[in-house]
């Protein structure tokens, strides 16, 4: 009787050892979110819950399995990360929860030389048997957090399916090995299956490895084609400031005969031609009018080129820029937020149907730090999805990312970010960097 | 010692280009109905002015060249604002590009030369509105003597049990209230509920972060978790208040 209290406490302290390990390694792979403790007392609850109802209504193994997977994935909710990543990193922890396990348990029928029936149900072994294996869990939960250093970026689709079998076959392997065990109640453990256990072990640590370098890969990739995009607009700057250049050039040099000219208009009392030559001087001069320059060249070409863009969609834009040059943000920075606010700014507007088509930009700053605000039309359908807004064309993956790049740069500077929709159909932006 | 503030505008133009003068003072002229009491002085060079301010001559609004010959716009500022850290200077220039040193002298805006008069209007409406906040009072009893503190002198408001502190840039006091009612009085007037017991000024806000805010004076102060949104909204407002296009 008082045994199987004394059990039902040692189960119970289990589930929340492993609850805090599950933690551990969430934290470490998915990353921190602004959650309020509420969220997280929550998810560490219904993990608690989800155990005890799995350990103690259901008698099958397959039960106690699934329970736990329910109660990591639903703690994973806690932490960052799309559904993706959670599913993975749930089926890759039940993996190493498994495979601790079943080097413990294979430990112990080997080294001390019993049955598997004896080793499940003798209350030693049992004991001893989940002190290793939950030690052994917490070594590979801190060794592979310890590795985990990559920003975990979006991956395509077909990536994820490779990475999620092999810790998803593993536990059925597992488990297999385990009813195998229980089964023939053999003791004469061959090196093999220990060897298995261990290999399988170290195949999932391969593919957490794998991933790393997958989101290694996949941030180079944006982060040069965002360098191309940047090198490509500033390409464009150059050769439109060459140009106008060249037009200063030319009428430098022909200032002498511009000079003669008027000389000769003065000297005639020639005054209403001499008006209208100086006139059309000052007219080809003065092209450079709208351009804005800002002494920030990425900046500089970044807006000029959108805001072209914009006018060739009859958007009508209004800026109003007061920043110094050389601003201590990294150019591409300035690419990421104001390329993707405004094609954003830009796709709104186009969306509109007989309204008003309008962008306002204001950069300014103060106190040390940029100010950002971008303003513009809708047509007033913009669904918004937990933080962010859901782009009404289809492709999630490539639009709805342009808001979460700016957060992630933003951050990155430790700037704030805010975002408005009002009932008059505008749309507002704003960052201080 | 002039006092500052909505009963007598003050403001200066500096500029060396006697032209540039007249078109700025021809437009506060067309302003001089709607805005009270406007009063304007010209200067030619930032010595001129300089020596002026010095004679405990102050102003609310000062248009100041960049480009000028002798003592160049940068320098007059930082001069100027060695005796007085609240005038609005509002810089004139010719080009677009600014540098980093201009923007340390808290310049409140740009204007490009030539500037149209709507520009102008716009721009000194934002400033005055400014001024109109700055010189609005806080008053409050402690030990009997009533206190008045410029709402642009207060840096925060803290509340314990049934006191609420107020700090200055150097100096404290206390008094009995609740920051609830403190905080209906101030609507709109750029403080900031950022924490149940915290009710700061955002004009001497320094640094904003995740979990706190840094001051002026270096003190910081905590934001609550369920704040935390409004006040990134707050404090973005706040910094675009100037800017209206």
């Amino acid at each position: 009787m008082i045994d199987q209290y004394i059990w039902r406490i040692i189960e119970l302290t289990t589930s929340v050892f492993e609850i805090v390990i599950a933690y551990m390694f969430l934290k470490d792979f998915l990353g921190k979110t602004e959650k309020p403790k509420i969220s997280k007392a929550m998810g560490f609850l219904l993990f608690l819950i989800v155990s005890i109802v799995s350990n103690n209504f259901f008698n099958i193994d397959v039960a106690k399995l699934v329970g736990f997977m329910l109660g990591t994935f639903l703690l994973s909710f806690v932490f960052g990360g799309d559904l993706k990543l959670k599913l993975f990193s749930t089926v890759l922890f039940t993996g190493f929860m498994l495979i601790s396990e079943t080097l413990a348990f294979l430990g112990i029928i080997s080294f001390v030389n019993i049955n598997a029936q004896v080793a499940l149900e003798d209350n030693t072994p049992k004991l001893l048997g989940i002190i290793i294996s939950k030690i052994i869990s917490l070594i590979i939960v801190k060794v592979v957090c310890y590795f985990k250093k990559k920003e975990n970026v979006k991956i395509p689709l077909l990536t994820w399916v490779p990475l999620m079998f092999v810790p998803v076959i593993s536990t059925i392997t597992l488990y297999v090995i385990f009813e195998f065990y229980q089964i023939t109640g053999l003791t004469d453990i061959t090196v093999i299956s220990l060897l298995a256990a261990i290999g399988l072990l170290f195949v999932n640590i391969l593919i957490f490895y794998l991933f790393e370098s997958i989101l290694d890969k996949t941030s180079v990739k944006m982060h040069n084609s965002l360098l191309e995009q940047q090198i490509e607009y500033q390409t464009k700057h150059f050769e439109e400031l060459e140009c106008s250049q060249n037009e200063t050039r030319k009428i430098r040099h022909d200032m002498k005969n511009h000079m003669l000219c008027l000389f000769d208009f003065a000297k005639n009392k020639k005054c209403e031609e001499a008006v209208n030559y100086i006139e059309n001087l000052i007219d080809s001069i003065e092209d450079n009018g709208n351009k804005i320059s800002t002494g920030n060249p990425a900046l500089d070409a970044m807006l000029n080129a959108k805001i072209m863009q914009a006018k060739k969609h009859n958007i009508t834009v209004n800026t109003v820029i007061e920043i110094p040059s050389n601003i201590n943000i990294q150019p591409i920075d300035f690419c990421v937020i104001l390329g993707n606010s405004l094609d954003n700014a830009i796709e709104a507007c186009n969306r509109i149907e007989g309204g008003d088509k309008n962008i306002d930009i204001i950069l300014a700053f103060s106190n040390d730090k940029l100010i950002y605000k971008i303003t513009n039309t809708t047509n007033g359908k913009v669904k918004k999805s937990g933080k962010f807004f859901i782009t009404s064309k289809g492709d999630l993956f490539n639009h709805g990312l342009g808001l979460e790049n700016i957060e992630r740069v933003v951050l990155k500077n430790n700037g704030t970010l805010n975002i408005e929709h009002s009932k008059d159909n505008i749309f507002e932006l704003s960052i201080v960097i | 010692m002039q006092k500052l503030g909505v009963v007598g505008m003050r403001v200066a133009i500096c500029d060396d280009d006697n032209n540039h003068i007249n078109t700025i003072e021809n437009y506060l002229d067309n302003l001089k109905d709607i805005y009270p009491n406007l009063e304007w002085d010209a200067f030619n060079s930032g010595n001129e002015i300089l020596k002026y301010i010095n004679n405990n001559n102050l102003f609310d609004i000062i248009f100041l060249d960049l480009e000028m010959g002798d003592l160049n716009g940068i320098e007059t500022a930082r001069r100027i604002r060695e005796v007085d850290e609240r005038v609005i200077i509002i810089f004139v220039t010719c080009y677009k590009e600014y540098v980093y040193e201009s923007f340390e002298v808290n310049p409140f805006r740009f204007l490009v030369k030539p500037i149209s008069f709507d520009e102008f209007s716009k721009i000194f409406g934002l400033a005055y509105q400014k001024i109109v906040k700055k010189s609005n009072q806080f008053s409050f009893k402690n030990k009997g003597y009533t206190v008045r503190l410029y709402y642009d002198d207060i840096y925060y408001f803290e509340s314990c049990r049934r006191k609420v502190y107020i700090y200055t840039k150097d100096s404290q006091y206390c008094f009995y209230a609740r920051l609830k009612e403190i905080l209906q009085e101030l609507t709109d007037c750029d403080f900031i509920m950022v924490h149940k017991s915290f009710l700061i000024n955002m004009n001497h806000i320094k640094e904003i972060s995740y979990t706190n805010i840094k001051l002026q004076n270096n003190v910081l102060i905590p934001i609550s978790e369920s704040r935390r949104k409004l006040v990134y909204a707050e404090h973005i407002r706040f910094m675009t208040r100037s800017y209206k296009i």
